[in-house]
């Protein structure tokens, strides 16, 4: 299974040897972590092969990171209890931490306005043209072609956690059950490392995952229900591109917590 | 021109990047399969979003239909006229000729997914991905989200959406179908 990264620049680009670097650190983030490289020091850890205190640096740390996440989830995010055969597989962050990675390099050469995408995860900096913001769609859940929502990008991260391209495969470490009020779940904040674990942690969650992801400072969460209604906490709500308000009928009232935006 | 492409097939992080670099105002993105294959690239200062997601369709009646709302530049106009609509505008290596070519129905778990591919004067002008639920699961998914469907879908074109977040799934069934697509078309 692979991941297409896609980056767009605009103005100022960033030289070449940037964008080498960028890939170049995606490379290593995948050679050192990814679970279907036999000799990965994920794949070694599971093989008994490594300790955990013989993992390099920046493994230990991400390992730390989703500790501290499955206690702050109460397990609802889980690398160690995420897949059945018990590999510790920390993806759900390691994806977006890899993206911040690459992006880290094309800042330092300059690079200001660009978004990169990768499996589903955008990442975005500036602005896609002066005075306009990125204009990020939101899958739509069912017609693979359309989106639900829009939202507003300048420098940011957008993550998105769901069930329709690839069915039953996200479980719940708690329950193991499969996870069904949400058909999907975006996390709009900061730090896309950061962002896609909530967005892992907040669909398992259910409807109560968009507060639990309103509680950390500077994310927000939209939510799509399995009955077709979007839902936007305060801090999503801000990226809420205005093209696309709602019918004047609905109830959104800004007050804090979890706003009900009723498309109908 | 300048030029950076990678690939590495079928690793947790395929890295698959095309830059090419026009002048200051002008940008460029390409999306290719894992296999390393170049499927599109796309010029111009407005591109329309590449990678593993769906390009933004350059035909269509645009948004929800029936909402009558004319607000915003970009909602619910049709088609991708003016330089602020992103279209998919690409050029496709091996020029092949014009028509519209599908490619293979690819399984996915939630009912099958075959690309259709407009091609114009050696050109890229739409990408559509023709899902066919088989029943079953889908059938439910789809009457589910009735409220979505009548007025939130939006075609990415329309809503001049640079970029798409979904949940992840591989890219490779969708890859797949586009390239059989575009495959179809050189012949």
């Amino acid at each position: 299974m692979g991941t297409v990264v896609s980056i767009e620049l605009r103005a100022p680009v960033a030289p070449e040897a940037a964008i080498d670097a960028a890939c170049a650190v995606l490379h290593d983030v995948d050679r050192r972590f990814s679970l279907y490289l036999p000799d990965s020091e994920l794949s070694r850890l599971a093989r008994g092969e490594l300790g955990e205190r013989d993992l390099s640096s920046d493994v230990r740390w991400v390992l730390a990171v989703c500790d501290s996440l499955a206690l702050s989830s109460g397990g609802a995010f889980d690398a160690r209890r995420h897949r059945p055969d018990g590999a510790v597989d920390p993806s759900a962050f390691v994806k977006g931490w890899a993206v911040e990675l690459a992006a880290a390099c094309l800042d330092a050469a300059g690079a200001a306005n660009y978004c990169i995408g990768a499996g589903g995860d955008v990442l975005t900096r500036g602005e896609a043209a002066p005075g306009e913001a990125w204009r990020v769609g939101i899958r739509h859940p069912v017609q693979a072609d359309r989106v639900a929502a829009v939202l507003e990008m300048r420098t940011g991260a957008v993550a998105t956690s769901g069930l329709y391209e690839r069915g039953d495969h996200i479980h719940d470490p708690r329950t193991g059950a499969v996870p069904r009020e949400l058909m999907s779940l975006t996390v709009v904040g900061p730090d896309l490392g950061w962002a896609d674990a909530y967005a892992t942690a907040a669909f398992t969650m259910g409807l109560g995952g968009t507060g639990w992801v309103e509680d950390h400072p500077g994310y927000g969460a939209v939510a799509i229900t399995a009955d077709g209604q979007v839902i936007w906490s305060a801090s999503a709500h801000a990226h809420r591109a205005p093209d696309l308000a709602e019918d004047p009928a609905s109830t959104s009232a800004l007050s804090g917590g979890s706003h009900l935006g009723v498309v109908s | 021109m300048k030029r950076a492409a990678l690939a590495v097939p079928a690793l947790f992080l395929a890295v698959v990047l095309l830059v090419n670099f026009k002048g200051p105002a002008a940008t460029a993105i390409a999306v290719a399969n894992d296999t390393g294959n170049r499927v599109a690239s796309a010029g111009g200062s407005s591109a329309g979003m590449a990678g593993n997601a769906v390009a933004g369709s350059g035909t269509g009646a645009g948004s929800g239909s029936g909402t009558g709302r004319s607000g915003g530049s970009s909602a619910n106009t049709s088609s991708g006229t003016g330089s602020s609509t992103p279209g998919l505008g690409s050029s496709v290596s091996g020029s092949p000729g014009s028509g519209i070519f599908k490619g293979q129905v690819v399984s996915m778990p939630y009912g099958y997914v075959q690309v259709q591919v407009t091609i114009a004067g050696g050109k890229i002008t739409d990408v559509r991905a023709l899902e066919m639920p088989i029943g079953g699961h889908s059938g439910r998914i789809a009457t589910f989200v009735a409220p979505i469907l009548r007025s939130e879908a939006l075609a990415a074109q329309s809503a001049n959406i640079n970029i798409i977040s979904g949940a992840t799934y591989t890219s490779e069934a969708y890859a797949m179908s586009l390239q059989s697509a575009l495959d179809a078309a050189k012949h």
